[in-house]
C-alpha cells in the first residue's frame, strides 16, 4: 500500500516522460505526431467570409474564395463576423463529408478532395452565414477541383497482332 | 498552440462500433507557455478510424462537436445570446475543426482557478449509426505547457 504511488497521481499526470529537459527538445508538433499520430496539415487555402454593413442597407456577404483547388490542397472556412454552414450535394461532394459547420472565430478544414469525379470537377455549394444579431445570409459558391490523372493501364494486345508460329 | 483531441472510430466484425478519445478531458488555458514564448491556445478535434476496422476506411462519416451551454471557453464575447448552442461539424479523415482562442473570461482570475465545460461528441457512420460521448474541456488559469500535451 505504501508503494501504491500511481493511485496518488493527479489524472493529468504526464504519461511516461518526466524529464523537463527531454520535453524541451521535442517540438509540440512532434509530440502530437509521435503520441497521437497527428500528421502536419496539408496546404490549405482560406475561405474568408465577412459581413459588410452599410447604413440603411441590409448586411451583405463578402466571400473571398479560391477559384481553383489543386491536387494535394484543401480548403478551410473561417469568419470573424458570422457562424458558417456549408452544404454540398451529398451525391457530388468532393470531400469526405457534404456538411460543415463552424462558429465565429473558429476554422473547419475540408480535408483533401476525394477524386471521385474525374480529373476536373466544377463544384457548387451553398454557404450560409448567421450574423451575431441573428440575420441569415446565403451565397452560392462555385470553384474547380483538380485531381491527378490516374496512370493509364498498359493496353492489352489487339486481336490483329500477328502470331508467328514455328514450323 | 493547438491541443489536439483525436476521435477514433472502432468497429468489430459484427458491425458494432465504439469510440476512442485520446483526451476525454482536454486541459487548456488562455495562455500557452514554452520557455520564453507565450501563445494563445486552441483545441482541434479530428475524426479518423482504426485501420483494423472491417470496411476501413469507409465507416466514419461525420464528426459533430456540440456545446449546449454558452458561453463555451471559445465563444467570442459579442455572441451573447446567439445562438443557443455552439456546433462544429466536419468530415472524417480531415484535419477537422479548430476553435477560436480560449477566452480569458473562460476561467476565474485567481491563480488556481479551474473550470470544466461539458460538451458532446457525435460520430455518424456511413451505415447510419450514431455514437455519442460526453467529454469535457478543462480551463485552467495557470498556463499550459508542453507537459500538458502529454497529459491524459
Amino acid at each position: 500500500m505504501a508503494n501504491n504511488k500511481k493511485n496518488l497521481e493527479p489524472f493529468d499526470a504526464p504519461i511516461d516522460l518526466n524529464e523537463a529537459a527531454s520535453l524541451s527538445m521535442v517540438k509540440p508538433e512532434l509530440i502530437h505526431l509521435f503520441l497521437y499520430d497527428v500528421r502536419p496539415l496539408p496546404p490549405a487555402q482560406a475561405v474568408q467570409v465577412k459581413v459588410v454593413r452599410a447604413p440603411g442597407k441590409p448586411p451583405e456577404l463578402n466571400v473571398k474564395h479560391p477559384r481553383l483547388l489543386k491536387e494535394g490542397e484543401q480548403l478551410f472556412w473561417t469568419s470573424s463576423d458570422a457562424r458558417l454552414e456549408l452544404r454540398f450535394s451529398p451525391a457530388l461532394a468532393p470531400f469526405s463529408n457534404a456538411a460543415f459547420e463552424v462558429p465565429r472565430g473558429a476554422k473547419v478544414y475540408s480535408g483533401l478532395a476525394n477524386g471521385k469525379f474525374g480529373p476536373k470537377q466544377v463544384v457548387r455549394y451553398v454557404l450560409l452565414a448567421t450574423t451575431t444579431d441573428g440575420i441569415l445570409l446565403n451565397q452560392q459558391i462555385e470553384f474547380t477541383v483538380l485531381h491527378p490523372r490516374l496512370p493509364e493501364k498498359p493496353k492489352a494486345p489487339s486481336g490483329k497482332t500477328k502470331i508467328h508460329r514455328r514450323k | 498552440m493547438e491541443m489536439v483531441v483525436t476521435v477514433t472510430l472502432l468497429k468489430d466484425s459484427d458491425g458494432q462500433y465504439s469510440l476512442n478519445l485520446n483526451k476525454p478531458t482536454v486541459t487548456v488555458s488562455p495562455l500557452y507557455e514554452d520557455g520564453d514564448d507565450f501563445d494563445t491556445v486552441n483545441v482541434r478535434w479530428l475524426l479518423r478510424e482504426d485501420e483494423a476496422n472491417p470496411n476501413y476506411p469507409n465507416n466514419a462519416k461525420q464528426l459533430t462537436v456540440t456545446f449546449n451551454t454558452l458561453p463555451t471557453p471559445f465563444t467570442l464575447t459579442s455572441d451573447a445570446g446567439l445562438p443557443s448552442t455552439e456546433v462544429y461539424v466536419a468530415g472524417a479523415f480531415s484535419p477537422g475543426i479548430v476553435t477560436a482562442d480560449v477566452q480569458d473570461l473562460a476561467v476565474d482570475p485567481e491563480t488556481n482557478a479551474v473550470s470544466l465545460y461539458k460538451y458532446t461528441i457525435q460520430v455518424d457512420t456511413h451505415d447510419g449509426k450514431q455514437l455519442v460521448l460526453d467529454p469535457h474541456v478543462r480551463v485552467r488559469r495557470s498556463h499550459v505547457t508542453r507537459r500538458d500535451i502529454f497529459s491524459r
